[in-house]
């Protein structure tokens, strides 16, 4: 049994190539899981279509998956057959599991909750010139050597600015763990409607909720709640969970940012 | 189609690899018999729990062990006989019923073969004989 993952608009996508999810690579799956979800990929498609039998050992690796998410994330299934469902049905977990019916509908729902869940809006329009397209670049790169991907429309949703760009000196945040009440400091590399990436010395854990404080010139004080997304070599990707609309605006006119369309398309104005 | 009064015999080593042998063997059987698509499968289902839970449990996983099982049809039921020689494990008195729990939190992740099997068979036993333990899953046609 195989699995082969990919990343489509910022979606892991785990695809079972062989027919069965039983006792005998239930473990092995599970390992493998657990390794993309510390890895940070917590909106997980897992596309069930070449699978016709899943015995309870595979069905409890699946339920452990959605645990190790938790509400950090979502897992949704594809492809469930109806003698899997039939199973599903019978362990009542039909009520727990997302399902969706093929790739499409599963991206699509992964893809509309993702915004929903962590707030990020994009409103404001400035103009882009068409050549610095390529520049609209990886605000929070998840570190995944193995992992080959696709596309990155969903990465590209938002411009970076580097922090050199900004001032001169350091950009430093403030950074309180709402969980913990422990605070730290950073300098942000850079910076974008949809997060920012900084580093730290201080110890923090993919998932962990930061409320941080920053000012950005004179005038503008940034207040915002994150999640951290990733973490690299003391490097923190963090997304705004609900960011403000004067955070928003400002680091919209800030970076220049642009319009999605619900295709994810770029338009230009 | 399996003429009554006949049966079909498996040994296979007890090793969790080697469990879909019996699975995919009981599906085809079941679904000569008539049984349909998801039945069929429900019913392989059964199968493999059973023997998962032979080889877990009786055997440990223990290498070069050996799981028989046999299938015999008679005219109104389907008789499953599973035989091994680990120790004593009548894993049927952990029987629980299947969770209702909607709490992620709460749900478990294992523990729930056994629940399938009663809800998947029509009678379920356990009997240790000698040396041997037995196991024998029914299902009326």
């Amino acid at each position: 049994m195989k699995i082969k993952t990919e990343i489509i608009n910022s979606i892991f996508i785990v695809t079972f190539e062989g027919p069965r999810l039983d006792a005998s690579f239930a473990q092995d799956f599970l390992n493998a899981m657990k390794g993309f979800i510390q890895k940070g990929h917590l909106d997980i498609l897992l596309d069930l279509t070449a699978v016709d039998f899943v015995d309870s050992t595979g069905l409890g690796s699946i339920v452990r998956c959605l645990k190790e998410i938790d509400s950090r994330g979502q897992l949704v299934l594809c492809g469930v057959n109806e003698m899997v469902l039939s199973l599903l049905q019978m362990t009542r977990l039909d009520k727990i599991f997302t399902r969706a019916a093929d790739r499409d509908e599963a991206l699509n729902s992964l893809s509309w909750q993702r915004p929903k869940r962590t707030g990020t809006t994009i409103s404001a329009v400035s103009g882009i010139p068409k050549e610095d397209e390529d520049d609209y670049a990886i605000l929070l790169e998840v570190e995944d050597a193995d992992v080959k991907e696709i596309a990155s429309d969903e990465r590209r949703r938002h411009r970076r600015i580097g922090h050199r760009q900004i001032l001169d000196e350091d950009l430093v945040a403030y950074c309180t763990n709402t969980a913990t009440g422990k605070n730290s400091t950073a300098v942000i590399l850079n910076i974008s409607p949809g997060g920012i990436l900084m580093i730290s010395t201080s110890h923090h854990s993919i998932g962990d909720e930061l409320l941080i404080r920053s000012s950005i010139g004179k005038n503008f004080k940034l207040k915002e709640l994150t999640v951290i997304r990733s973490c690299h070599d003391g490097e923190y990707g963090l997304e705004f969970m609900n960011p403000s609309e004067k955070t928003s605006l400002f680091l919209n006119q800030l970076t220049g940012a642009v319009i999605l369309e619900h295709n994810d398309r770029f338009r230009h104005f | 189609m399996i003429p009554s009064s006949s049966s079909i015999s498996f040994r296979i080593p007890a090793q969790l690899n080697n469990i879909c042998l019996l699975g995919i063997s009981a599906r085809a059987l079941f679904s000569s018999l008539g049984f349909g698509k998801t039945d069929a499968f429900q019913l392989e289902l059964a199968v493999v729990e059973a023997a998962n839970n032979i080889v877990l449990h009786a055997y440990q996983q223990e290498k070069n062990t050996a799981l028989d099982m046999e299938f015999s049809v008679t005219e109104d039921r389907v008789t499953c006989t599973f035989v091994d020689q680990g120790k004593p494990a009548d894993f049927l008195r952990e029987h629980q019923p299947i969770c209702r729990c909607n709490d992620l939190q709460l749900l478990a992740e294992n523990k729930r073969g056994i629940a399938l099997i009663y809800e998947i068979m029509d009678e379920v036993s356990y009997t240790r004989k000698e040396e041997d333990n037995v196991l024998t899953l029914v299902k009326y046609l």
